[in-house]
């Protein structure tokens, strides 16, 4: 018994990977004060708070999903893309009078396709999903310019319905709840992370690596379906820039959330929340300040860096392999 | 009187983070000497040795080399005062030519108005090769193209180039064959009569013995013992290396080789590949069945084809209740398990937790209502953790922070958690000091008395004579005899199979 007191009794030497889970908090706590202060307290208004939840949620629940893929290892670029074609299928599936859950499972269909894609191609091929991604980043796009271009799609008017916050933020903890479950308290979250960390030695304890794999980018793309219904029906329409920029948002929130991009054990589900709220917060923050829209890009992309490289030097593994 | 001396260690410590791995070791190298150093997993030798050949500094202490103040940069700047290193590890570059490795970071010799000289590069790496006698290695090569004992070798020209005084050998020989092992003593051995120094690295105490001329005993990162070769005694040297001293049960002392009729696992037939060349054989319940051959002769193929990792192109392997085992998951669903000899790339996930590693073969079990908590999980861990003797921080500490012997018991720990019948283990000592190999024996033995079945491949013969009840010879794909557990089994008669 006191061998097993003593493993429970080790908490300080504990102290830098405590500082490591906190940082995340720290980052959003810090930029709250900071952007309400300079801000003139615009930041926290409700309006401006509404707008915030908004924005986090679609993120949020595509960030949920891709925690799945990227703690195997694996990577998708293309959220953007496919959010964006899972609209426009929605929408049209919409304008034909089907009852709303055909419409759901229209953009869940939608986004599950170029995802299976995107895993087939990955697991079978060996093909980089970095590369398959950004095909089907571009693929999507192509489409979207093609079928957007001459006529604008709109949804019914009913639709409007479900862009209300109740309804979303249920939706958001339902997802939040199932993919924390699935991710931290049952085998294919585990086996994810097994992977990520060795996929040798996950095969030989058993590990069906190319089913979990696939499993993963399943699970990925049904979030995005959720994701695509949820800014359906916040847009109302859709057009050639629908979702433009959201992979970077979803891959800045795994890195704001302390995720190691190179997955493993690391890997946490409730880093996807937090990072989902700070990277939306950024972005609000600097638009409250002024910052011009295009130039919040460029600083997105300059602290994705930093962090990246931060996380580098702390991590033995490196945050990308 | 002190002309001789050409390394001197002052009172070195080095720390990790909480973890004192050297406590003021002070050590007086003498030309012409051959040291060997020794001591369990984690007493400090690798540690000794990285300062010395500048892998990273001491945290307070001094050297001196040749009478100066020597304090390496890199193991670059160590090679160019005269201090060159081989590692466990590998060492060589994937992608360019074995030439290149060579002279990795030296081209400047080859280089003439910034433009490399290959065919002078080759010539001279062909000299250094010709020198050792490496005469199937050619400098053009790609280095993918040699196997890891040649790439070894190939870093042992790297080391040997520009004519270094002290020359450290850390651990090296445990990764290569006899032909390998022969070339590195033939070069020690040249070293001694050009009046150089070597500091020689080993688990392999009888290698140790016979190879130095002083010997040098850690432990716990203190310097316990300075041996002179008259003083050379393997059970004082391993009492030393402990701390306490070893009973003579390191194997099983019993010579019943006997086992029960039931066979639990059979191969019949099995062709793969170049390693595996019609291999068949019975693993009844309750028995050790040892493997043994020289490296390549396809033994370790063999273990990964009867747990289903390697697929063999013809023939099956079949449990006792008539199920094929054609995938790992099969193996492990029938309760099989199976320590890799490659413990750091195939057995464990190094930036995982104890905890996820030993619960990994074992979490459809662990489920409760669907879902996997944590308190299971710890349980079931820390359950592993004391009857292994794990020493660890937590069960939450990164597996890469163990040592050797360590993390083989985390790998054990996987099968035993999971309830395993049938142990499939590939050279489950290669590697780990004789504290927890001992325990490894007993743990062994006491699966057999359990009625579990064991199959041990090894390239040890002292071991498969100490713990098995029947040993296979392969040889080229093949098994070449069968020998029963008797007392008079000797090496000579299963070398004679083996070659």
């Amino acid at each position: 018994m006191s061998s097993l007191a003593k493993i429970k009794n080790n908490t300080f030497v504990n102290a830098g990977e405590w500082l490591r889970k906190i940082v995340p908090y720290l980052g959003i706590i810090l930029m709250i004060v900071i952007f309400q202060v300079l801000g003139n307290g615009k930041l926290l208004t409700r309006g401006n708070i509404n707008s915030i939840m908004n924005q986090t949620i679609y993120v949020a629940i595509m960030a949920f999903g891709a925690i799945f893929v990227y703690a195997h290892g694996g990577m998708d670029l293309s959220y953007g893309g496919v959010i964006g074609f899972s609209v426009l299928i929605s929408i049209l599936a919409a304008n034909t009078g089907v009852p709303v859950w055909v419409v759901f499972l229209a953009n869940i269909g939608a986004a599950l396709f170029w995802f299976l894609l995107n895993g087939m191609v990955s697991v079978y091929l060996k093909v980089s999903p970095f590369i398959t991604s950004l095909c089907i980043m571009y693929m999507c796009r192509g489409i979207l310019n093609t079928v957007c271009a001459a006529q604008k799609y709109s949804v019914p008017v009913y639709i409007y319905n479900y862009d209300n916050q109740v309804f979303k933020l249920c939706i958001l903890i339902g997802v939040y709840v199932t993919c924390y479950l699935l991710f931290e308290k049952s085998g294919i979250g585990k086996a994810n992370k097994a992977i990520g960390g060795n996929p040798t030695a996950a095969a030989q304890a058993g590990v069906n690596v190319r089913a979990v794999r696939i499993m993963a980018y399943i699970i990925s793309g049904i979030t995005v379906g959720i994701a695509g219904f949820i800014l359906m029906a916040r847009a109302g329409s859709v057009s050639t820039s629908t979702g433009q920029g959201l992979e970077m948002n979803v891959i800045t929130a795994l890195v704001l959330g302390g995720v190691p991009l190179s997955g493993g054990s690391r890997v946490k589900m409730v880093g996807a929340l937090v990072g989902s709220f700070s990277v939306i917060l950024l972005r609000n923050g600097l638009i409250i300040l002024g910052v011009n829209e295009r130039v919040i890009e460029g600083i997105q992309g300059l602290v994705l860096l930093l962090l990246v490289y931060l996380t580098y030097v702390k991590n033995k593994d490196g945050i990308l392999k | 009187m002190n002309s001789d001396m050409v390394l001197k260690v002052k009172n070195i410590s080095k720390n990790f983070g909480l973890t004192r791995a050297l406590k003021e070791v002070s050590l007086n190298i003498e030309q012409g000497e051959i040291i060997g150093l020794i001591g369990e997993n984690g007493s400090g030798k690798s540690t000794l040795s990285s300062i010395i050949s500048g892998v990273y500094p001491a945290t307070s202490g001094e050297l001196e080399l040749d009478g100066r103040p020597y304090k390496p940069v890199n193991t670059m700047d160590a090679q160019k005062q005269g201090i060159s290193m081989i590692t466990q590890e590998m060492g060589t570059l994937p992608g360019i030519r074995v030439a290149d490795n060579i002279f990795l970071g030296k081209e400047q010799l080859f280089t003439k108005g910034g433009v490399v000289n290959r065919r002078k590069m080759f010539r001279e790496a062909k000299k250094e090769m010709d020198k050792l006698e490496i005469d199937h290695i050619r400098p053009e090569d790609p280095i993918i193209k040699y196997s890891l004992e040649e790439r070894k070798l190939i870093e042992v020209v790297r080391a040997l180039y520009g004519s270094p005084k002290i020359f450290i050998v850390d651990e090296t020989t445990t990764a290569l064959s006899q032909h390998g092992r022969d070339i590195i003593y033939k070069i020690i051995r040249q070293f001694k009569n050009e009046n150089k120094t070597v500091l020689f690295i080993s688990h392999d105490l009888e290698e140790l013995m016979r190879v130095c001329s002083r010997m040098i005993i850690l432990r716990d990162g203190v310097l316990i013992a300075r041996l002179k070769k008259e003083e050379f005694n393997e059970d004082k040297i391993k009492e030393l290396m402990v701390g306490r001293k070893l009973t003579d049960d390191y194997y099983r002392s019993d010579y019943d080789g006997s086992f029960e009729k039931e066979i639990v696992l059979s191969a019949r037939d099995l062709y793969m590949g170049k390693s595996l060349k019609g291999v068949s054989l019975n693993l009844h319940k309750g028995e050790i069945l040892g493997i043994g051959g020289l490296t390549d002769c396809g033994m370790h193929e063999l273990g990964k084809a009867l747990f289903g990792i390697e697929k063999p192109m013809y023939g099956e392997v079949v449990l006792g209740n008539g199920e094929k085992v054609d995938s790992e998951k099969r193996a492990i669903k029938n309760r099989m398990g199976y320590v890799s000899k490659d413990r750091d790339q195939e057995a464990l996930i190094l930036s995982a937790s104890i905890q996820e590693n030993i619960v990994l073969p074992s979490l459809s079990k662990l489920r409760k209502g669907g879902l996997i908590f944590n308190r299971t999980e710890k349980r079931f861990t820390s359950r592993q953790v004391m009857d292994l003797n794990i020493k660890c921080r937590e069960i939450t500490q990164e597996v890469r922070d163990l040592s050797g012997g360590n993390k083989q018991k985390v790998v054990f720990g996987k099968w035993l958690g999971n309830e395993s019948e049938i142990f499939i283990l590939d050279c489950p000592t290669r590697g780990i000091d004789i504290g927890v190999k001992a325990f490894m024996y007993r743990l062994m033995y006491q699966l057999k008395k359990e009625g579990k079945s064991v199959i041990m491949i090894s390239e040890e013969l002292p071991e498969l004579i100490g713990m098995s009840d029947r040993i296979l010879i392969m040889r080229n794909g093949k098994i070449r005899g069968a020998f029963e557990r008797t007392v008079n089994l000797n090496e000579a008669v299963l070398i004679k199979e083996m070659v």
